[in-house]
């Protein structure tokens, strides 16, 4: 390894990015890298040396991260301008596996890294991965701040109802009467309906897919990135090894098999009844609203006006 | 910016505002040191630099945000400064203690960030009004596993402003949290203030003027790769130990290369990093090393002991990690013993006595009643000790 | 000539997902380790490419070159994005 008390090289010297520095070049002197190839398809996304991947076999997060992959290729995504953000955890390893400004922070707070992100350089892209414990547990307070703030960050949450990376411990996702290793008699506690959470604190595109529906999946990660505003996806997911061990069924594709049967379209669920509706999973775009002021959007606004202030007072730049 | 001290003349040409709060001071010294992020929460006695920053940064096109709680706060902080800024955050005690694993994570990731902690009497919400250097072992280890720090102590307003810049430049160029101390008072006291008096910093340890140029430093080489998020670079940063890669390792060589990198980083780096003042050189068997508001008692002190004849010499500590083991050293072996005034119970003092025991007595001199440690007070102390000596 | 699937034999962890969710059966799932799932007649596959999407494991690459006749175990190959391809 290199000597650290060396003096870096003049090549080793990264000016900080500019704010604001948009489309075009990554800094005022270097070329950017330009948008992705369509003919390498999703791979190139891929830091392909790290694979194969660290997931179990059957596990649902690498279908759900090529879903989103699949998404981002069709929306063009600039490896330089996109940072992915990812707490601890299964699914949050998945950061590590793809080629972007990515950023593995700790548990329960990437939405407050990704919020530091966007609002430094609200020209990024930014995307949060997390999981049902990460993001709903630990990370729960800064989940319902940034959808209450409607920043521009897209958020898609892995729902294997469980803590998987750590061994099977019950997440607030686990649901009573399923069993965990810290709910060896059973769940005690109801669940979170995440989508009416996050909708209810604000977030402006709320959705909720299956990793046995991924072409919807693509699509619902498609519209959430596009959305200008907190986008929030709730995928659900199998985790075959820590959830199917033990709570039947335990196969990766008895799982898809339940989240099929269990599975219902918005369009439907509004001609059901509640009772019809218990335990079911209601897929589809859920909520969706473009008049909510976005954060970066409004901050820039209030810059702008600032800026105009002064320069009528006769002050000049600052 | 135009002129380093921008702020500062505006401080100056408001006739309300010829005294300067410390809070606001250090706040000011960020902003013309190039800070413009801020993201934090409130909480006494440090709500004053958020609110400076809140009025003043959007006003040079800056990101000021106020998050949720204290985590989410530094967390903010850290995104922003992985893509290049310098962040800085302002809290208290509880607040400190909150932000702990984030500072762990900044350290691995080596983002540049300045936390000032404006220090209340301790533990848990403790007298919120009232001074303490109680968080000085906290600032060093709080975070766990085994990790370097760079702590500063301002003792007045003037040190407010001028560390503050020292510390934003300590993060540019070491890539790492640096953490400002000050006791509540140095945050809440009013003192004049200007450029010719806060501008250039004499100090026994080096000269510093703070142009432009200072606070736009060369970046010591970091542990692996230079790497800010929108870069052609695109990095992956991650708190997991890391190889020059920046992707995770778990080779027991490159892990423990990888640890003793991140302190080395610091550590060789002492002599630009341990600020300190040396009043009286030589002048006595006693010496007192203090930092913070008891060192301005322990410079008062140095008037009355004169005027008494006492022998006594003080060393004004600005840095106290990396610990300035050369000057200690060098104090210890020219006195018999060395007084520590602190409100805590001797953290510091703990410190002194690794460095310096096999050369001088060291003595802790502990204050926890939210009061002051007085001028008068060391004296005395310093008087009994040479009393002591020579009656022996 | 329609897309068909190539398998990873470093990635594919013997899931069975992509033979469960293919439409036509044509996949056959793998039966023990450091195997991949076989296309045992190409004519059954119409190229959907849900064992791409379904794969966990990133070990599905569509390509338009089929395997040789009678090999029933094809090797990784390129891949087209859905961009690329008319009627996508």
């Amino acid at each position: 390894m290199t000597d650290v008390t060396e003096p870096l090289g003049p090549d080793e010297q990264h000016p900080p990015v500019e704010r604001g520095s948009g489309a075009g070049a990554a800094t005022a002197t270097e070329p950017d890298l330009g948008p992705p190839d369509d003919d390498r398809g999703i791979e190139q996304y891929l830091h392909t040396d790290r694979f194969p991947h660290i997931w179990c076999p059957g596990c649902g997060l690498g279908t759900v991260t090529a879903a989103f992959l699949r998404a981002a290729l069709s929306l063009g995504l600039r490896k330089d301008r996109t940072v992915v953000v990812g707490g601890i955890g299964c699914s949050s390893r998945a950061v590590g596996y793809l080629d972007f400004g990515t950023v593995h922070s700790i548990h329960g707070r990437a939405l407050a890294f990704a919020t530091g992100i966007k609002m430094a350089h609200p020209e990024f892209t930014v995307i949060v991965l997390t999981g049902d414990g990460d993001g709903a547990a630990i990370g729960g307070n800064h989940l319902i701040h940034a959808a209450r703030r409607n920043i521009d960050i897209t958020t898609i949450l892995f729902n294997n109802m469980i803590y998987g990376m750590t061994g099977g411990q019950a997440s607030p996702q686990t649901g009573p009467d399923h069993q965990a290793t810290t709910a060896p008699f059973g769940v005690a506690e109801p669940a979170f309906d995440l989508c009416r959470l996050v909708e209810a604190a604000g977030a402006t595109y709320v959705a909720r897919g299956t990793s046995y529906g991924v072409r919807q999946l693509e699509r619902l990660i498609r519209g959430a990135i596009e959305h200008k505003g907190f986008s929030f996806i709730e995928a659900v997911t199998q985790c075959p090894t820590e959830f199917g061990k033990r709570n039947p069924p335990k196969s990766p594709v008895a799982m898809l098999e339940e989240f099929k049967a269990s599975a219902v379209s918005v369009k439907a669920a509004r001609d059901m009844a509640p009772e019809e509706l218990k335990g079911r999973l209601i897929t589809g775009l859920l909520h969706k609203d473009e008049e909510v002021p976005e954060l970066t959007a409004g901050y820039e606004a209030m810059l702008a006006r600032l800026r105009a202030e002064r320069e009528r007072d006769g002050e000049g730049g600052s | 910016m135009e002129l380093w001290y921008t702020h500062l003349l505006r401080e100056t040409i408001d006739q309300d505002s010829l005294l300067v709060q410390g809070n606001r001071a250090s706040a000011l010294g960020a902003l013309d040191a190039g800070v413009r992020f801020f993201a934090g929460y409130p909480i006494t006695p440090s709500s004053e630099i958020m609110e400076v920053m809140a009025r003043e940064l959007p006003l040079v096109d800056g990101v000021f945000l106020q998050m949720e709680d204290e985590i989410a706060s530094i967390c903010a902080c850290i995104g922003a400064s992985l893509t290049g800024e310098v962040a800085m955050t302002a809290t208290s005690g509880p607040g400190f203690s909150l932000m702990q694993e984030a500072l762990g994570y900044a350290i691995m990731a080596e983002a540049p960030l300045v936390v000032v902690n404006v220090m209340r009497m301790g533990p848990s919400t403790g007298r919120p009004t009232t001074p303490s250097q109680g968080d000085v072992m906290q600032a060093r280890w709080g975070t766990h596993g085994d990790h370097p720090a760079i702590v500063l102590a301002a003792s007045n307003v003037a040190d407010m402003y001028r560390l503050t810049m020292a510390a934003v430049r300590f993060a540019q160029r070491f890539r790492m949290p640096v953490i400002v101390l000050a006791d509540e008072i140095v945050g809440h006291m009013r003192e004049s203030f200007s450029p010719e008096l806060v501008g250039r910093y004499r100090l026994t340890s080096g000269d510093f003027d703070f142009t432009e140029t200072y606070v736009h430093p060369e970046r010591v080489r970091e542990v692996h790769p230079p790497h800010e998020l929108g870069t052609l670079l695109h990095p992956h940063v991650t708190g997991l130990i890391h190889d020059e890669t920046g992707f995770p390792t778990n080779d027991p060589e490159k892990s423990a290369e990888f640890l003793r990198e991140l302190h080395d980083k610091v550590v060789h780096h002492r002599d630009e990093l341990c600020l300190y003042d040396v009043k009286n050189q030589g002048g006595g068997r006693v010496a007192v090393i203090a930092y913070g508001s008891c060192a301005r008692s322990a410079r008062a002190a140095l008037k009355l002991a004169e005027a008494e004849g006492i022998p006594l010499e003080v060393l004004h500590l600005y840095t106290l990690f990396p610990l300035p083991v050369e000057i200690v050293q060098e104090v210890a072996r020219r006195v018999e013993f060395i007084i520590i005034p602190e409100l805590n119970l001797g953290q510091y003092a703990r410190e002194v006595r690794r460095m310096a025991e096999n050369w001088t007595t060291v003595i802790s001199m502990g204050r926890i009643d939210g009061n002051l440690i007085t001028p008068r007070e060391i004296v005395d102390r310093a008087a009994a000790l040479v009393g002591k000596y020579e009656s022996a | 000539m329609p897309l068909t699937p190539t398998f990873d034999i470093r990635r594919c962890k013997q899931c069975g997902l992509c033979a469960h969710m293919c439409p036509t059966g044509a996949l056959t799932p793998p039966v023990r380790v450091s195997t991949t799932p076989t296309l045992p007649e190409l004519e059954v596959c119409t190229g959907c490419r849900t064992c791409e999407y379904i794969c966990p494991d990133f070990a599905v690459k569509m390509t338009v070159c089929p395997p040789a006749a009678g090999d029933p175990r094809p090797a990784a190959g390129g891949t087209h994005s859905p961009n690329a391809e008319p009627g996508a």
